[in-house]
C-alpha cells in the first residue's frame, strides 16, 4: 500500500506495450513528457511565428530564454561551446517546462523520478567522456591531475578528482529528483492538513487556514525551485562540458 | 517510494529518449530563426547608430562651415565699414579744408575791404578836419584861411597828437 503523500509519484501503465522484450508502456509519465514536448513546441513555434524586429511578448520570452542559454554557454564554455547551445537549450527548457507543468493540480512531475533525471545525468556523463576523448585523446586524463600539484599529493588528488568526476551523474540526478520530490511531498502534506482540519469540524475548520496559507507560500517557493533547478541542471551541464572541451579545472 | 521501483525504469527512459530526441530536433530547427532575428535586430540597431553618428558628424561639418562663412562675412563687413569710415573722413577733411579756404579767402577779402574803407575814412577824416578847421577859423576871424595853410596846420597837429598818443 502506497502512502497518500507518495501516490502522486505512482506510474500507471495507460497503454501496456512491449518492444523487443522491453516494457515501453505508455504511462502517465509518458503523457506528461508529451505534454511538455507540445508545450515547448508551442512556445517556440507560436513565439517565433511572426518574428518581427520589435518583438511581441511571446517572441520576447523565446528570445530571452535563448539569450539566457547563450549567455550561460558563452560564460562557462566560451566560443567553442556554441555547437552545444541547442542541446543545453533543449535540456533547460524541457526540465523547466516539466517542472512547472508538474506543479499544476493533478499533474505528474516528470522530473520527480530518479530514472528520468538519472537518464539525463548519465547521458551527459557519457557525452562529456566521449567529447573529452574525441577532442584530447589520452590527454583527457589530465583532467584528474590539476596543474602544479605536488608529487607527494598526486595519488590522493587524483583519487579525489576521480571520485568527484564519477559522482557527477549521481549528484546531478539526485539534486533535481530530490528537489522536485521533496517539494511535491511538502505540498501534499500541507494539503492533507487542510483537508483533515476541514473535516474535523468546529473551531478546527478555522485552523485549516494556516496550512492553506502555508501551501500558497510553498507553491510560490516551488515555482522558484522549478526554475532554479532547471537552471542549475543546465549550468552544471555547461560546467561539465567545459571540462571536456577546454580540459580546465 | 514509487520512484525506486525498478520496473518503471525502462518505460520512462524509453519514452524520455524518444521525446527528448524530438524536442532536440525541434529546438535545433527553431533556434536559427531566433538567432537570425536577434542578429538582424543587432544589425538594424548598429546601422541606425552608425547613421546617427554620420548624421551628427555631417551636422557638425555644416555647423563649422556656417561658422566659417559667418566669420568671413563678419570680417568683410567690418572691413567695408572701416573703409567707408576712412573714405568719409578723408572726404570730410577735404571738404572742411575747402570750406576753411573759402572762409579764409572771404575773411581776407573782408579785411582788405575794411582796410580800404578805413583808409578812405581816414582820408575823408582829414578833409573833414581841414574843412572844419577852415570853418572854425572863418567863424572866429571872419576870414577864410587858405587851403594849403589849413592843411599844413592840420598836419602839424596830427603829428603832435600822434606823438602824444604814442
Amino acid at each position: 500500500m502506497v502512502r497518500p503523500q507518495l501516490e502522486q509519484f505512482e506510474i500507471h501503465r495507460m497503454v501496456p506495450a512491449t518492444t523487443l522484450g522491453y516494457d515501453v508502456s505508455f504511462t502517465n509519465a509518458s503523457l506528461f513528457m508529451l505534454i511538455t514536448l507540445v508545450g515547448v513546441w508551442a512556445f517556440l513555434t507560436l513565439g517565433m511565428r511572426r518574428a518581427t524586429l520589435v518583438p511581441g511578448r511571446w517572441q520576447s520570452a523565446v528570445e530571452m530564454v535563448h539569450e539566457f542559454v547563450v549567455g550561460m554557454v558563452d560564460e562557462n564554455i566560451g566560443s567553442k561551446g556554441r555547437a552545444y547551445v541547442p542541446f543545453i537549450f533543449a535540456l533547460f527548457i524541457f526540465i523547466l517546462f516539466a517542472n512547472i507543468l508538474g506543479l499544476l493540480p493533478f499533474a505528474f512531475a516528470v522530473t520527480s523520478h530518479i530514472w528520468v533525471t538519472f537518464a539525463f545525468a548519465a547521458f551527459i556523463f557519457l557525452l562529456c567522456i566521449g567529447i573529452g576523448f574525441a577532442k584530447h585523446g589520452l590527454h583527457f586524463f589530465e583532467l584528474f591531475v590539476p596543474p602544479q600539484t605536488p608529487v607527494v599529493l598526486l595519488p590522493l588528488i587524483v583519487l579525489i578528482e576521480l571520485i568527484s568526476f564519477l559522482s557527477r551523474p549521481l549528484t546531478l540526478s539526485v539534486r533535481l529528483f530530490a528537489n522536485m520530490t521533496a517539494g511535491h511531498i511538502l505540498l501534499q502534506v500541507f494539503a492533507g492538513f487542510i483537508v483533515s482540519l476541514g473535516l474535523a469540524g468546529g473551531a478546527f475548520w478555522l485552523l485549516g487556514i494556516l496550512p492553506l496559507v502555508m501551501n500558497v507560500a510553498l507553491y510560490a517557493l516551488e515555482l522558484l525551485v522549478a526554475v532554479v533547478q532547471a537552471y542549475v541542471f543546465a549550468l552544471l551541464t555547461c560546467v561539465y562540458l567545459n571540462d571536456s572541451i577546454n580540459l580546465s579545472h | 517510494m514509487p520512484q525506486f521501483d525498478p520496473s518503471v525504469a525502462v518505460p520512462q527512459i524509453a519514452w524520455l529518449i524518444a521525446v527528448f530526441a524530438i524536442l532536440y530536433l525541434i529546438v535545433r530547427a527553431a533556434l536559427p530563426k531566433v538567432e537570425r532575428v536577434t542578429l538582424n535586430r543587432a544589425g538594424v540597431i548598429g546601422d541606425d547608430l552608425n547613421f546617427a553618428e554620420t548624421a551628427k558628424s555631417s551636422a557638425g561639418a555644416v555647423i563649422a562651415e556656417y561658422e566659417a562663412t559667418l566669420a568671413t562675412a563678419r570680417s568683410a563687413a567690418m572691413k567695408l565699414a572701416a573703409d567707408a569710415k576712412t573714405a568719409t573722413s578723408g572726404e570730410t577733411a577735404a571738404k572742411l579744408k575747402e570750406v576753411e579756404a573759402g572762409l579764409a579767402a572771404k575773411t581776407s577779402g573782408a579785411a582788405a575791404r575794411i582796410e580800404a574803407a578805413k583808409g578812405e575814412a581816414l582820408a575823408n577824416l582829414r578833409a573833414v578836419a581841414e574843412d572844419a578847421t577852415a570853418d572854425i577859423v572863418e567863424r572866429l576871424t571872419g576870414r577864410r584861411p587858405a587851403a594849403d595853410e589849413v592843411a599844413a596846420n592840420v598836419d602839424a597837429v596830427a603829428t603832435t597828437s600822434a606823438a602824444v598818443v604814442a
